[in-house]
């Protein structure tokens, strides 16, 4: 799976805030299959907007999103690309191991124990029934990346996806991603304050 | 887990209270739409020797008119107004004899001298329903035949003969009898035979064969034709409560038991639709009520619902959760509401029977439940999906 964006910038801000960068307003920016980005910027220059674009969640953009020739629409969300959202969007309502569930239902992707022996590794299985409303921040990331890992993608785009993580989770945490997404011959897109280079071979687009 | 999630958001109460109001709206809907079915056809009889949804209108008379007969007749103007109506099918005119007639009979063992002035009207045959073969004038012969009034014949037997202590006579009888007529006019005499073949309770008149008044008023006649006073008039439906309101307003006079149909229908409609109109609103304000409550969970669950569509659920997945249960809800209100206005209908027309036949069927009942069932859900799941959609935004 090819993304394809031109002469992209977000509406909402004028051309003076979107200074000329590596991807917005250039003339074509490709994300070529398998291949692992890494986006850096400061804050508020519009790195989840750009995922948001990408995953189709906004459409508040000029220019044009392509995924293999076509918008982004919401059927891609089961099977092409993965999200990590910045905000993480789980239920606090439900339990760790349902809001894994609530993601794995629709695709059927992992299976029980698969899901448990990745909550084990980040060591919060002992957290498996216990609403998420009583998990830290940090716990809750974690959780949200096992849940992006419950389903076929091609891309899958991490939204500072450690910005709560101390470095021996992140290193857990890189280490799973790298596992999976190897195991699925996926690309992936990451966002992040720092310029670090968390896995080999990442090609770093400054926003 | 998606129930667990977006549970607790219809609460018991405000199920219970949209499949009662719709319960009882759609009971007083279906009830009613049944008993006009089957009570219409019974109101809509009309039973008489003259022809179906004809009626003898005239003038009022009052003081004024009686000193001028020609106030009484119709002018061309108001017949014409009164053919353009559109609950008038058409209208036909009496025809007066304008000669001279007398009636008499010779002393007889049973029946006394008899000797009197008559007068003779006629109507187009196409507005009586008389199928004797007595009912026709040849010009050869000199039989007349006659209908009169089953009013006479009443006021002979039961006020005269009894005050002289006369014999009574059958109807049968007095169509037995013949009796002599003799026509005057224009310089001429003739002697006829007259017979009474039938009776009428619609027109209080004397009534012979048009072509043969006709003839007679050619032949006879000393005086010029004379406005009609009376006219016949056939109704597309006698039970339009338009011709009660056009004869009342124009000041002209009907048969009142003819209007007594007319005015029953008229009032049975009106309350017929005073409560259609009542069960509608009911059952629109429960689907209201109820479709107002989804769309305030919606709201407040619009993160929930936000966040689901993040992960990949389809709004058509997020929305079937609220279809669900009002659809359920719905269906069983109207399948309990159908189910008791068939046994409700049962009883009343055990009633009813016991005074005239019902032929009607229930089919009309099951009908419009299911006709409110697939619109009720159409307008209810409709609403919900395109709400759902847009706070997605996958809208």
């Amino acid at each position: 799976m090819q993304i394809r964006i031109q002469q992209l910038k977000p509406n909402y801000m004028s051309e003076e805030e979107v200074l000329p960068s590596d991807i917005y307003l250039k003339e074509s920016v490709v994300f070529e299959p398998g291949a692992f980005y890494l986006i850096h910027a400061a804050s508020g220059k519009g790195k989840s907007s750009l995922l948001n674009f990408l995953y189709g969640l906004s459409f508040q953009y000029d220019g044009s999103v392509r995924i293999d020739n076509a918008e982004p629409n919401p059927s891609l969300r089961l099977s092409r690309l993965s999200y990590v959202f910045q905000d993480l969007r789980l239920f606090p309502e439900l339990t760790v191991m349902e809001n894994i569930l609530l993601k794995n239902q629709l695709t059927g992707y992992k299976t029980i124990g698969e899901i448990e022996s990745l909550l084990d590794e980040f060591g919060l299985l002992y957290k498996c029934a216990a609403p998420l409303s009583t998990l830290s921040l940090g716990q809750r990331q974690r959780v949200a990346i096992i849940r992006a890992l419950c389903q076929p993608f091609n891309f899958l785009l991490l939204d500072e996806p450690f910005s709560h993580l101390d470095p021996a989770n992140i290193e857990i945490a890189v280490n799973m991603l790298a596992r999976e997404i190897k195991k699925q011959d996926a690309g992936l897109i990451l966002t992040s304050l720092e310029r670090e280079n968390y896995f080999e071979e990442m090609s770093v687009l400054e926003l | 887990m998606l129930k667990k999630l977006l549970r607790k958001s219809l609460t018991a109460s405000q199920v219970i209270t949209y499949g009662i109001t719709l319960l009882v709206g759609v009971l007083i809907l279906l009830l009613t739409v049944q008993l006009y079915v089957d009570l219409a056809p019974m109101l809509r009889q009309n039973s008489s020797v003259f022809k179906k949804n004809a009626v003898v209108v005239s003038k009022n008379i009052s003081v004024l008119k009686s000193m001028d007969k020609g106030k009484v007749a119709f002018s061309d103007k108001e017949t014409t107004r009164l053919k353009e109506q559109e609950f008038v099918k058409g209208i036909a005119f009496f025809r007066s004899s304008r000669f001279h007639v007398a009636a008499y009979i010779e002393q007889s063992e049973d029946i006394p001298l008899f000797y009197t002035d008559l007068f003779f009207e006629s109507v187009p045959d196409d507005y009586l329903d008389i199928s004797t073969s007595d009912w026709k004038w040849n010009p050869d012969s000199n039989f007349i035949p006659i209908i009169i009034p089953e009013a006479y014949l009443n006021l002979y037997n039961f006020g005269f003969a009894e005050s002289q202590n006369l014999p009574v006579i059958s109807p049968g009888l007095i169509s037995r009898i013949s009796f002599n007529l003799k026509l005057s006019g224009n310089g001429k005499t003739d002697h006829y035979v007259g017979r009474i073949v039938a009776f009428t309770e619609k027109i209080n008149s004397i009534l012979v064969p048009d072509d043969f008044l006709q003839w007679a008023n050619q032949y006879y006649a000393y005086e010029e034709e004379l406005r009609p006073g009376r006219l016949l008039v056939e109704f597309e439906n006698p039970s339009d409560e338009q011709i009660a309101r056009f004869f009342h307003e124009n000041n002209y006079s009907i048969n009142q038991n003819e209007l007594e149909m007319s005015r029953l229908f008229f009032f049975f409609r009106l309350i017929f639709t005073a409560f259609l109109f009542i069960a509608l609103i009911i059952v629109i304000l429960s689907l209201f009520y109820i479709i107002l409550s989804v769309k305030l969970i919606l709201e407040r669950k619009k993160e929930t619902i936000l966040n689901l569509a993040a992960i990949g659920y389809n709004y058509k997945q997020i929305a079937s959760h609220y279809q669900r249960l009002v659809s359920v809800t719905s269906i069983v209100a109207i399948a309990l509401s159908c189910l008791a206005s068939l046994l409700i209908r049962q009883q009343h027309v055990i009633y009813f029977r016991q005074f005239f036949e019902i032929t009607t069927n229930p089919a009309v009942t099951i009908w419009v439940s299911i006709g409110l069932m697939v619109i009720l859900l159409s307008a209810y799941n409709v609403v919900v999906r395109r709400t759902v959609r847009r706070n997605t935004g996958q809208g």
